[in-house]
């Protein structure tokens, strides 16, 4: 597959001689393996327009789908005013990135560190032992779960002593101050236990209650040496499980934000305007909100702000001048669905032309129209552009939208 | 005459366009006319009027915005229960009733976003099962985190709003307790405000542009629509409203409850009422969720208790109630309406729309 070039008229205007406003550089699209369009390269300049001629289907269609981004290319490029259209990683992707990695490891690792007893340790226990909820003791009680550090807990008018997870009660003592100084005393042992040896305190006396059958408190040399392993049990479970989380969280996001990279807004955003062979409009909208709607994102798509104003008086004009220049005046507040298939195609161009773009494709406008109808196409067509806007126009040959082009170019399979 | 008949039109066109106006003028002005409104019956009417704002919600999302979701009962949940976890004198923070609601929608629209964003590329019927299941999962969580939800119990007392608040030395949060006039008054509030956002919403840049990408993804990727984020909007204002609604329903039980009705089946008849209404409008949406759970919270209670009497009057046993049929007249509804009226009781114009062309 080749490309014949074959210069027509070129007395257009050209506005930026050296960079041309859309650049083609030996592209490729294939379809299930087969090539629809074999190292093609273009340049268009801006102002000018072209007609890209092919008898057969797919391959024009290929194309405009590869320069807007509906398509991927299999190789190759396509620049517009010399950058390509696809989006760069900027400093918002980086911390958007970064955010949600961080975000997801929480999660996990909240996960990971159970956060219903976390709950019980950091808030519910300290309401039990009536302690004031300010900042430092949230804190300290937080810092003593992620230790594992030993606790008082009250059940039925007893207090327990018990792990930081409350998973296992050690002690029980009638008298909250004598379960405390308990606690204190294994807590020393079990701290003892983390750094050498340490010494088996000697803690044997009988724990229960009436609730609970009278059992020995162990407290032997297994119990210290799972106590102390705790603190490094619950670390590990919350790290790994946050680094686990915030690589998965970046992978995601950058796997999501690579798929939308070449996408037809990204194309959009930048200038490229395009209808297609069967007119796609919005249906249930009238044919003032079709325009309407283009006009307003023209408007996002022009201001760098975050929030950007939109004048809606000044969108509503530059609607109504659209929706007159291709002559649907009449029908402004009649259902998009129920224009006829020119008229279709006519708003379909004037939605394109709302966003105010710097390239208009138009995808085989002779498509189910009659030559008279054909002809008043060509007109608005050369009319809406005048020579300021760079078009790309595809055709079978045979319509009257070649002639209105600067040049043509062939397609064709030899 | 003429002029009578003139005027009488107009008032009707009038009355078509703005229909919030009258219809929220006579819902406020009920309780006079209607003191049983002071008590049982006032507490179910303001149950209906809260599923009428997560209903809302939900229009944003599945009426204007296309995307089918199924779980919009768990943000309703997800709201109650961040409120309940702020205001519970169980737990220590306890700040007041209007900044819990604000952090509780808050932190559920965060949570409809971050569910939203890797989801939303999906199609359809893949979102359905997304959101589906997540319903399911924050069932679950709700279930089994004990320490922070309250299991099966749920979380409670929740102090009503205003409590503490002394206005000429009444207690407001003890009269919100006493009198059911009061939520009734504050959801009809709540819910005002929602119907107005929503509206406004619909007319703007960013309604139009959930329209567009409901009727045609393709045709609004290429005029520099984001379909991602225009959906993720939608996603995110459907689960705030939900978790307001939630806010609400919760502060007027006074406990979360029991987390199972916030499942699937709750999730599932609010969807009945949004579609049985119209899909996309906003007077069919509380016509929906008015007729259906009206019907259920409202009409079946009092028809039970009034055959009772019958029945024990003249057999000595009650043998028949009609809140053993309820879901079946629902399904029996729900048929009815789709085979006569498939757009919905009071279609949007832009449904009427596509359905004109479609039978073209």
């Amino acid at each position: 597959m080749t490309h014949g070039e074959n210069m027509k008229a070129s007395d257009g205007p050209v506005l930026s001689a050296d960079i041309p406003l859309l650049s083609i550089d030996r592209l490729t699209v294939q379809s299930g393996g087969i090539p629809l369009i074999d190292e093609l390269e273009l340049d268009v300049s801006a102002g000018t327009s072209v007609a890209i001629i092919d008898s057969g289907r797919g391959s024009k269609a290929a194309l405009l789908d590869a320069i807007c981004g509906l398509r991927p290319a299999f190789s190759g490029s396509v620049r517009l005013d010399g950058r390509r259209l696809k989006q760069a990683f900027s400093v918002k992707t980086f911390w958007g990135v970064l955010f949600t990695g961080i975000l997801v490891g929480l999660l996990c690792a909240a996960a990971a560190v159970d956060i219903d007893r976390l709950w019980l340790a950091v808030v519910k226990r300290g309401l039990v032992v009536d302690e004031p909820f300010t900042p430092a003791t949230f804190g300290r009680r937080l810092r003593s779960y992620f230790r594992a550090e030993l606790a008082v807990d009250r059940l039925a008018g007893n207090w327990r002593i018990v792990t930081a997870d409350g998973r296992e009660v050690l002690a029980v003592r009638r008298d909250l101050s004598e379960a405390q100084e308990l606690r204190n005393q294994m807590q020393a042992a079990v701290t003892a236990r983390r750094t050498g040896p340490g010494v088996v305190p000697d803690i044997t006396d009988l724990v229960g209650d009436a609730n609970e059958p009278q059992r020995e408190l162990l407290l032997d040399e297994t119990t210290l040496d799972r106590l102390a392993a705790g603190k490094r049990r619950i670390r590990f479970r919350g790290w790994s499980a946050f680094i686990c989380g915030l690589f998965l969280g970046i992978g995601m996001s950058l796997a999501i934000w690579q798929r939308g990279r070449r996408s037809p807004e990204v194309a959009a955003r930048a200038g490229v305007a395009r209808t297609f062979r069967s007119p796609r409009n919005f249906p249930a909208m009238t044919v003032f909100e079709n325009i309407l709607v283009a006009v307003e994102q023209g408007v996002y798509r022009k201001s760098s702000s975050w929030w950007p104003h939109v004048n809606k008086a000044n969108c509503i004009e530059r609607t109504e001048d659209l929706i007159r220049s291709v002559g649907l005046i009449d029908q402004s507040f009649s259902f998009a669905s129920n224009l006829t298939r020119y008229e279709q195609r006519c708003l379909e161009i004037a939605r394109g032309l709302a966003m105010d773009p710097r390239i208009l494709l138009v995808d085989e406008p002779a498509d189910g129209m009659n030559t008279q109808q054909q002809h008043a196409m060509a007109d608005l067509l050369k009319e809406v552009c005048k020579g300021a806007l760079t078009l790309v126009v595809t055709s079978a040959g045979s319509d009257p939208f070649a002639l209105i082009c600067d040049r043509t170019v062939h397609l064709s399979p030899n | 005459m003429n002029i009578q008949c003139a005027s009488l039109s107009c008032l009707m066109k009038w009355s078509k366009k703005n229909w919030e106006i009258p219809v929220f003028t006579i819902l406020a002005l009920a309780p006079w006319f209607h003191p049983a409104l002071a008590g049982g019956l006032g507490g179910q009417i303001t149950s209906v009027l809260i599923i009428c704002i997560a209903a809302l919600g939900l229009n944003v999302m599945v009426g204007f915005t296309g995307l089918l979701h199924l779980g919009i009962a768990s943000f309703f949940g997800l709201g109650g229960l961040f409120l309940a976890i702020l205001t519970v004198p169980m737990n220590p923070l306890e700040i007041g009733f209007l900044p819990a609601v604000f952090v509780s929608v808050s932190v559920t629209a965060a949570i409809g976003t971050l569910l939203g964003s890797p989801t939303l590329r999906l199609r359809g019927e893949y979102l359905a099962i997304v959101t589906l299941g997540f319903g399911e999962v924050v069932r679950v969580l709700f279930l089994n985190l004990e320490n922070v939800t309250g299991g099966t119990q749920g979380l409670g007392p929740i102090p009503p709003p205003g409590s503490g608040i002394f206005v000429t030395g009444i207690d407001l949060g003890r009269e919100f307790v006493v009198d059911s006039r009061w939520f009734y008054y504050l959801s009809l509030i709540v819910l005002f405000v929602v119907v107005l956002l929503v509206r406004v919403l619909e007319k703007s840049t960013l309604g139009r542009a959930w329209i567009a990408v409901r009727e045609e993804p393709l045709a609004a990727a290429t005029i520099g629509i984001s379909a991602t984020k225009v959906r993720l909007s939608a996603f995110t204002i459907a689960a705030g409203i939900a978790g307001l609604a939630g806010c609400l329903s919760v502060a007027s039980i006074g406990t979360t409850g029991d987390p199972n009705a916030f499942g699937f089946n709750r999730s599932v008849a609010i969807l009945c009422a949004v579609i049985i209404g119209g899909l996309g409008s906003i007077s069919g949406t509380l016509v929906g969720v008015t007729i259906l759970f009206g019907f259920d919270i409202v009409v079946i209670p009092w028809v039970d208790s009034w055959m009772q009497r019958i029945q024990e009057q003249v057999f000595d046993v009650s043998f028949f109630t009609l809140g053993s049929w309820r879901l079946a007249l629902v399904g029996i509804a729900l048929i009815v309406v789709m085979r006569f009226r498939p757009v919905g009781l009071i279609p949007s114009r832009r449904f009427a729309a596509e359905l004109q062309e479609s039978q073209q």
